[in-house]
């Protein structure tokens, strides 16, 4: 736990450094006051996270050394497949809005669905056909349901 | 408030649409509220960009529908396999699962669906009673009480998500961070856009409510084991007894009560009110000894309480615009943007859809007891769907929806960094609620805040000198500084204690 709160302590003060300086960058008036200002509330906000990161720096600090190693990291993957799932499903992800203007809605849902029910179906190769069949027809759904009942115009692509 | 405004939503429900949409929405919210690893969050979230086209209130309908209906699925899944399917249910596995161990399934899932209604229903009225009440003290609020409002609803939320209160607030003001981004509404200036014209209107919050909410938690799904098998059984006398009903009533009432008070408490929500139903039964039932094994009692408090707890938490979020828990920080997202911005000011400008809504809410705690009894045995079923087909079916679906809201690839995106971001959060132990919190109240909070300083000609005191401001910003301190307060008074009274025994 401790590792985990130094880091993202560290992190958020950085991100609160930023904020801070790229809030500085913004147009400020001349007269008025500094509330009217674009960058003043960002900036507030800034300082605001820093302080918190460093509550929570120094509190994880302390942890530490009252449980020692008492409490164990917990890891984030259960298996060494489970990387290789999550690495998958966040590949497909990231396709399918890139393929979706190319080859249209209905066979993009279609691709993304067949990829991760494969993927994460044990033993997919004997079970083909169910994967086949289950695609399709969420695909069928998710078409009339969107698109037709819910006349959201989806790109068509080359195909639909 | 006369009861003549109540009847001035009533004309809506001539029309049979609001009917169907609220029992789809009560039987869509039973089955992902049953489905472990659907959360009832997540399920209102999903399913918003469906009803940004229709009429607001034939789609508050459908949402309050979900919303009450996600919130007693969650019981069967705690019932049956142990595994509460949304959070507010784990109360409900302690007593719920020994009884399914017994055969006696559905039994208890019968009296979680009377007691689940008892308690909707009882949160509705007291919803009607107060909300007009609480909206009516409101509209003298200005800007310097919002101001105290909303930090009271992001310390709340900060000091019971899980994680320590200082992540808890962190996450808050990165929330805030995040609704700065667009066009700031007082100086006309475009913030943190980097040159994309779909940010200048902020950060769209549907597609990062189910990022943070559904791809996220997919994504925590598939990185750990999915390859559980689940089993259940046959279930038998569903319809409960009026005898047992009879018997509960006391219990059922206590806990509704509670449930309607604790989730009226902005932030809290119906995972707590559900546990301190479960522990006010332990100290004041006639059967507390039995609690655990398999008592029905012990599903009527927690499940009671839950539903009990959704008609309370819409009474800050109506009235206030404070969200009472995620699930209404949601729905308020719905309402938002549909354009109604919930304050005492809907309750002046907008009775008839508000008492719609009221109305609504009623209607989707009639068809729960009837959809719950009728199929239950058809939702036991469900439960066995297989991962590897729910997944990628809900990742499809969080995919085709955040497109949907605006016909928005960049929205698509959008959905994409916010999984990845609330996965990683995930991971180090931060809770995503008060981010959305956050970033939903942040636009009225900045600018309530800016004109306040700005009405007093940059004199910060403002806060304190008015009697409600001053108020709320105690209560704030309270909640904040309360508990690690308590806790330095108890040392140095164990202290001085241990020192006196000494002498």
């Amino acid at each position: 736990m401790k590792k985990k709160d130094l880091v993202s302590s560290i992190v958020f003060l950085v991100l609160a450094g930023i904020l801070f300086i790229y809030s500085g960058t913004y147009p400020q008036k001349a007269s008025g006051s500094v509330v009217l200002n674009p960058g003043f509330y960002p900036q507030m906000l800034s300082i605001i996270l820093a302080m918190l990161s460093i509550i929570l720096f120094v509190s994880s600090l302390k942890k530490g050394k009252d449980h020692d190693n008492k409490e164990e990291e917990d890891g984030i993957w259960a298996t060494k497949k489970s990387i290789i799932l999550f690495v998958l499903t966040l590949g497909t992800l990231l396709l399918f809005p890139l393929i979706m203007n190319f080859l249209g809605f209905a066979t993009s849902v279609f691709v993304f669905l067949f990829i991760v029910i494969t993927a994460l179906t044990n033993n997919a190769k004997s079970k083909i056909l169910p994967i086949l069949a289950v695609s399709i027809g969420l695909t069928a759904l998710m078409y009339f349901v969107f698109n037709v009942f819910l006349r959201i115009p989806f790109p068509t692509g080359i195909l639909i | 408030m006369s009861f003549e405004l109540y009847l001035a939503g009533l004309s809506y429900f001539s029309n049979p649409i609001i009917y169907v949409a609220s029992f789809l929405g009560v039987l869509v919210g039973i089955i992902f509220g049953a489905l472990p690893g659907l959360t009832a969050t997540m399920t209102i979230a999903v399913f918003i960009p469906f009803t940004f086209g229709m009429d607001p209130i034939v789609s508050f309908a459908f949402l309050l529908g979900l919303y009450t209906g996600a919130v007693y699925g969650g019981s069967i899944s705690a019932i049956l396999i142990n595994i509460p399917g949304t959070p507010s249910a784990i109360a409900t596995s302690l007593d719920g699962y020994p009884m399914c161990q017994q055969g006696r399934a559905g039994e208890a899932i019968g009296i979680s669906t009377v007691s689940s209604a008892l308690g909707g229903f009882f949160s509705v009225i007291v919803l009607c009673l107060a909300a007009p009440l609480i909206a009516n003290l409101a509209i003298k609020f200005s800007a310097e009480e919002y101001v105290g409002i909303t930090l009271i609803g992001l310390s709340i939320i900060a000091m019971i998500s899980p994680g320590s209160t200082v992540k808890g607030l962190i996450g808050g003001v990165l929330g805030l961070i995040l609704g700065t981004v667009g066009i700031d509404s007082i100086s006309n200036y475009p913030r943190m856009i980097f040159g994309q014209a779909e940010l200048i209107d902020g950060i769209s919050v549907i597609p990062v409510m189910i990022g943070v909410y559904g791809l996220a938690e997919m994504l925590t799904q598939i990185s750990s084991n999915i390859n559980k098998k689940v089993v259940t059984q046959k279930l038998t006398k569903v319809v409960p007894s009026f005898k047992d009903i009879k018997r509960l009533m006391p219990t059922i009432f206590r806990s509704s009560i509670i449930g309607t008070f604790i989730g009226s408490i902005p932030a809290a929500g119906g995972s707590i009110a559900a546990l301190v139903a479960y522990g006010q039964e332990k100290k004041f039932s006639k059967n507390k000894h039995l609690l655990g094994t398999g008592i029905i009692d012990g599903i009527a408090a927690p499940e009671a309480a839950n539903n009990a707890s959704t008609g309370g938490a819409l009474i800050p979020m109506m009235t206030l615009g404070i969200p009472g828990d995620p699930m209404t920080a949601v729905l308020m997202g719905g309402l938002i943007i549909q354009g109604l911005r919930p304050g005492p000011i809907l309750f002046q400008q907008q009775m008839p859809f508000v008492s719609s809504i009221f109305i609504s809410l009623l209607l989707s705690v009639v068809f729960m007891l009837i959809i719950g009894l009728g199929g239950a045995r058809v939702f036991s079923k469900l439960i066995t769907v297989r991962k590897n087909y729910l997944i990628p079916a809900i990742l499809v679906f969080c995919l085709i929806g955040s497109y949907a809201i605006n016909n928005s690839v960049f929205d698509i995106w959008t959905l994409i960094i916010a999984g990845l971001v609330g996965f990683a959060l995930k991971q180090v132990k931060f809770s995503v609620a008060p981010i959305i919190l956050g970033m939903i109240l942040g636009p009225l909070f900045e600018s309530n805040l800016r004109r306040s300083i700005m009405l007093s000609q940059g004199d910060w005191s403002t806060f304190v000198t008015r009697p409600y401001s001053l108020f709320f910003l105690v209560v704030v301190f309270l909640i904040l500084a309360g508990p690690p307060l308590m806790s330095l008074a108890k040392k140095i009274l164990n202290k001085i204690k241990t020192e006196s025994k000494g002498v």
